[in-house]
C-alpha cells in the first residue's frame, strides 16, 4: 500500500510539472480563453492583465485590469499592474490612482515602499506632462487674463561672483510664495507647477532667460493675473540688492519697482519688505494673523537657508539625490527648519521613485504571495487568491487540531492520539480482548 | 483521514487542507452523523456505533486574526453478544476546542494557540468505559475519538513561502495536557492519568497548476511519557504522510487522497508492549453537477498492519494483526439562502484481525455563512 502511495504521488507531481511550461503568447491565449468563458471573473481578468503587461500590450492590460479592479477593488496585484500598465501608456492619473490603491491594499511591504517613492516621482512626471500639454494648447488658452488676485512668482535671477549665493533667488522666491499664500485674498501658483511650466517654455523657446515676455507668457499659461519677477545682485562682499516688480499679465505693464539693499544675514528682512510691498501694491489688506504669519522666519540659520535654496535648485533641475542631500544638510543645520525636512523627505522619495521600474517591482514580489499570483499568470494560470494562506491554514490545522471543528466540517481528520485507549488496549476493538483488558488492566492505574 | 471522508464533502476531500486559513466571514457549521460498525467471527458479534452532532463557529476579526470554537454532542454504544454488561453506552458533550490564529506578514507566518476545554465526559464508569474507549480506534476512525481528555493547551507557529510554483509550509507546535480521570470505579475512586506532552513538527508543500492542485505533507508527533499511579508508559510516536491531487475535466472534479499513519511501539499500562501499527488510506472522489445539486461519489480503501507482541512477564504473546476496509459513499450538496446542505451515506465492508467487518454511515452537514 505504501508503494502504491509513492507511485501515486510521483504521478501527481510529474503531471503537475508537465503543465508549467508556457510561453508568453500561450499564456495570453489560455487566459483569453478563460476570460471568454467567464468574462466577469476578476481573478481571470487580473491574470490576463498581467500577461498583457508582460507582453507589452499595455492598453489591453489597462482595459482588463480596470474591469478587474471594479470587480476586486481591494486587490493589490490588480492595482499594481493597472498602475504599471497605465504609466506605460502615459495615463499618469490612472497610474497614480492605482498606485495609491496598492499602497492601501497591497500586501508586499517592499512594493508599498517602492510605490510611495514612485508616487512622488509620478507627481513630478504629471507636472511636466501638464506643462507640456499647457504649452501645446497655448493657442487655445488665448490671451484671456487670469484673475488679478491669482499670482505667479518666478525665481529671482542672480548676478554676482559668489557662487554660493547662486541659488538664493530660488530660496527667496519659495519664501515669497509661502508668505504671499498666507493671504486669504490671493491664490498663488505652486512653485513646482511654475517651474515645470518654465522648463517647458524654455524648451520651446530654446533659451534660459526669463524676460518680461516670458513672464507674461507664463502668467497667461497659468491663468495668473499678476506675475512677480525680479533679481538679486551681489554688490560688494556680503552686500546684496533685491529688485522685484509685479507684472500685470493683461497689459504686460510692471507695477512700481520694489527693491531692498541688504546683507546676507538680513535676507529675511529684505524678503519681508518686498512681500509687504507686493501686497500693498496689489491693494491687499492683511489680517493681524496673516501679518504675524508672514513675519515668521523659516529658520534662524542663513547657512541652512542657503543649503535649502540649493536643494530647491537641484530639485527644480531634476537632481533629486543632490536635492535630498542639500535639504538634509539644511535640516541638520537647523532641525526646526520644517520646510527643509519636508523637502528632504520629498526629494528622497522622488529619487527613490525614479529608480523604481516594473523590473524592480517584480523583483520585490519574488517569493511573496503576490509574486505567486504573478507567476501563475505568466504560466497562463489563474492563481488561487488564498493559496499561501491555505498553506498556512493546513499547517495550522495539523499543528493545532480541533477534532470537533473537523467533524463539523466533514472534511479531513487524521487519527488523533487517545492515550488512555492505547495505554489500556481499550482502543483495540477486537472481539475477544477488549473487555478482558479493561477489567484486568485498569487496576494497574488506580492511584 | 477519518471515514467521514467517505461521505463528506468531496471537495474537501479532494483538496485536503487547502481551504483558506481564514474565512472571510463568520461561518457556522453543524452536522449530524451516525456511524456503525459490526464485527463478527467465531460466533461472536460486536457492534460499535456513534451518533455525533458537532458544532463549529469560525469568527475572523480583521484580515489577520481568526478564532474558532467547536464542540460536539456524542452518543457512543458498544454491544457485544454474550457479555452480560452489554451494551456499554456513554453520551454527552465532548470537549470544546477554542483556537486563535494570527497571520503575520504577507501570509508568511501564522501563530496559533488553542485550548482544549474539558467540557466533555472525560470520566467513564465501568459500564461506560468500553464505549468511551472503543471509539478511539485509529483504523475505524469514529467522528469523535474521545469524549473528553482533560484540559490541554497548544501553541504553535508555521511559516509558508512560495518556492517557484510550489508553496512550502513548515511549522511546529507544543501541547501540554493536564491530569484527568478517565475511569471511575464502583466505589467512587477515580483513576488519574497524566498524558505526556507532545511536540509536533510538520512540513508540507502544495501547488496549483491550471485548475488542478496537489499537496504533500508529513507530520511527526513525539509524545512524552504518560503517567498514572506511579506507572510510566508511552503510546509511541506518530508519523503521518499525506498527499492529495485534485483536477477537473469535462465539467467534473476528480480527486485522489492518500495518507499513511505509522505509530511506533509503545508501552501499555499493564507493562506490555503497545504494538506498532501502520494504516494506509486511499480515497478516490469525483464531483459533478446535476440540476443544481453537486453529487459526490467516493471510493475509499484502508489497510491496517499491526506488529506482533512478544510474550513477557506481563502477558502472553499477541500475534500480528491486520485489517482492511473498503467504503463506497455518495454525498449531495446544494445551497439554499446562505446555507449549504450536505446529506450523504456510505457503506463499508472488510475484515479486522480475522473478524468480518461491515459498517454504514449517514451524515447531514449544514454550513451557514450569513
Amino acid at each position: 500500500m505504501r508503494r502504491s502511495l509513492a507511485i501515486l504521488l510521483v504521478v501527481a507531481v510529474s503531471g503537475a510539472g508537465g503543465c508549467v511550461s508556457h510561453n508568453q503568447g500561450s499564456a495570453v491565449a489560455r487566459l483569453e480563453a478563460k476570460r471568454d468563458a467567464n468574462p466577469d471573473a476578476g481573478r481571470t481578468l487580473r491574470a490576463l492583465g498581467i500577461a498583457y503587461h508582460d507582453a507589452g500590450r499595455y492598453a489591453d492590460a489597462v482595459r482588463v485590469l480596470g474591469r478587474a479592479q471594479q470587480l476586486m477593488p481591494s486587490d493589490g496585484v490588480t492595482a499594481l499592474y493597472l498602475g504599471m500598465s497605465a504609466e506605460a501608456t502615459g495615463d499618469l492619473a490612472t497610474a497614480r490612482t492605482a498606485y495609491e490603491s496598492y499602497v492601501r491594499h497591497g500586501r508586499t511591504s517592499r512594493v508599498r515602499a517602492q510605490l510611495r517613492g514612485r508616487l512622488a516621482a509620478l507627481a513630478r512626471k504629471e507636472l511636466v506632462a501638464e506643462a507640456k500639454a499647457t504649452v501645446a494648447q497655448e493657442s487655445s488658452v488665448g490671451n484671456t487674463p487670469g484673475s488679478p488676485r491669482t499670482l505667479a512668482v518666478l525665481p529671482l535671477s542672480f548676478s554676482g561672483t559668489d557662487t554660493t549665493l547662486t541659488s538664493l533667488g530660488r530660496g527667496l522666491a519659495d519664501l515669497m510664495i509661502s508668505d504671499l499664500s498666507r493671504s486669504s485674498q490671493l491664490t498663488v501658483v505652486e512653485r513646482d507647477r511654475m517651474d515645470a511650466l518654465l522648463d517647458e517654455i524654455r524648451l520651446s523657446a530654446k533659451g534660459d532667460a526669463i524676460d518680461a515676455a516670458t513672464a507674461v507668457r507664463s502668467g497667461q499659461l497659468t491663468r495668473a493675473g499678476r506675475v512677480v519677477r525680479g533679481s538679486i545682485t551681489q554688490l560688494q562682499g556680503q552686500s546684496l540688492r533685491a529688485d522685484a516688480a509685479v507684472l500685470d499679465v493683461s497689459t504686460a505693464q510692471a507695477g512700481g519697482a520694489l527693491n531692498a539693499d541688504f546683507t546676507l544675514d538680513a535676507v529675511f528682512d529684505a524678503e519681508k519688505r518686498i512681500v509687504f510691498g507686493i501686497l500693498s501694491d496689489m491693494g491687499i489688506t492683511l489680517t493681524p494673523a496673516e501679518r504675524a504669519a508672514i513675519d515668521q522666519r523659516p529658520t534662524r540659520s542663513i547657512a541652512a537657508f542657503l543649503a535649502y535654496s540649493g536643494g530647491l535648485s537641484a530639485e527644480d533641475s531634476g537632481r533629486f539625490d543632490v536635492a535630498a542631500r542639500l535639504y538634509s544638510e539644511a535640516a541638520r543645520l537647523d532641525p526646526g527648519f520644517s520646510a527643509a525636512q519636508n523637502g528632504a523627505a520629498r526629494a528622497q522619495a522622488t529619487a527613490a521613485g525614479q529608480s523604481v521600474t516594473p523590473a524592480t517591482i517584480q523583483a520585490s514580489l519574488a517569493g511573496t504571495a503576490e509574486g505567486a499570483t504573478v507567476t501563475a499568470a505568466r504560466n497562463g494560470d489563474v492563481a488561487d487568491a488564498g493559496r499561501l494562506a491555505s498553506t498556512l491554514g493546513a499547517a495550522r490545522d495539523d499543528l493545532n487540531p480541533s477534532p470537533a471543528a473537523d467533524a463539523a466540517a466533514g472534511g479531513i481528520q487524521l487519527p488523533a492520539k487517545d492515550p488512555v485507549g492505547i495505554a489500556t488496549g481499550a482502543g483495540d476493538v477486537t472481539l475477544t480482548t477488549a473487555i478482558v483488558r479493561i477489567k484486568v488492566g485498569l487496576p494497574n492505574v488506580i492511584p | 483521514m477519518r471515514l467521514a471522508a467517505a461521505v463528506a464533502a468531496t471537495s474537501a476531500v479532494a483538496v485536503p487542507r487547502l481551504a483558506p486559513a481564514q474565512d472571510a466571514a463568520v461561518t457556522a457549521r453543524a452536522a449530524t452523523e451516525m456511524v456503525s460498525y459490526t464485527l463478527e467471527g467465531n460466533g461472536a458479534r460486536k457492534t460499535i456505533s456513534q451518533v455525533v452532532t458537532p458544532l463549529a463557529v469560525v469568527i475572523p476579526i480583521g484580515q489577520r486574526f481568526s478564532f474558532d470554537i467547536a464542540t460536539a454532542w456524542a452518543r457512543s454504544r458498544v454491544a457485544t453478544s454474550g457479555d452480560t454488561a452489554s451494551p456499554s453506552v456513554v453520551s454527552g458533550l465532548t470537549d470544546t476546542q477554542l483556537r486563535g490564529s494570527y497571520v503575520i506578514g504577507q501570509d508568511a507566518v501564522i501563530v496559533t494557540a488553542g485550548v482544549n476545554l474539558p467540557t466533555g465526559q472525560s470520566t467513564a464508569n465501568a459500564q461506560q468505559f468500553l464505549a468511551a474507549q472503543n471509539i478511539s480506534n485509529d483504523f475505524l476512525l469514529f467522528p469523535i475519538g474521545t469524549m473528553g481528555a482533560g484540559f490541554g493547551a497548544t501553541g504553535g507557529i508555521a511559516l509558508a513561502r512560495p518556492i517557484g510554483a510550489w508553496n512550502l509550509g513548515v511549522g511546529g507546535s507544543y501541547r501540554h495536557s493536564a491530569d484527568f480521570a478517565p475511569f471511575e470505579y464502583n466505589d467512587g475512586q477515580k483513576a488519574h492519568y497524566q498524558p505526556g506532552n507532545e511536540l509536533r513538527a510538520r512540513i508540507g508543500v502544495d501547488r496549483a497548476f491550471g485548475s488542478s492542485s496537489a499537496m504533500l505533507g508529513a507530520t511527526y508527533s513525539s509524545f512524552g511519557d504518560d503517567k498514572s499511579a506511579g506507572a510510566t508508559f508511552n503510546t509511541g510516536d506518530r508519523l503521518v504522510f499525506q498527499g492529495g491531487f485534485a483536477a477537473t475535466a469535462g465539467g467534473a472534479g476528480y480527486t485522489v487522497n492518500v495518507w499513511n499513519l505509522t505509530r511506533t511501539r509503545g508501552t501499555r499500562a499493564d507493562g506490555r508492549d503497545a504494538p506498532s501499527e501502520n494504516i494506509t488510506d486511499i480515497a478516490l472522489g469525483a464531483s459533478f453537477g446535476l440540476r443544481g445539486i453537486a453529487l459526490e461519489p467516493l471510493l475509499e480503501a484502508r489497510h491496517l498492519a499491526r506488529a506482533a507482541v512478544s510474550a513477557s512477564a506481563s502477558g502472553a504473546a499477541e500475534p500480528s494483526g491486520s485489517g482492511q476496509l473498503e467504503t463506497a459513499g455518495l454525498r449531495a450538496r446544494w445551497n439554499v439562502r446562505g446555507f449549504q446542505l450536505s446529506p450523504g451515506a456510505g457503506y463499508s465492508t472488510g475484515t479486522l484481525e480475522g473478524a468480518d467487518l461491515t459498517g454504514w454511515r449517514a451524515t447531514l452537514a449544514i454550513r451557514y455563512t450569513p
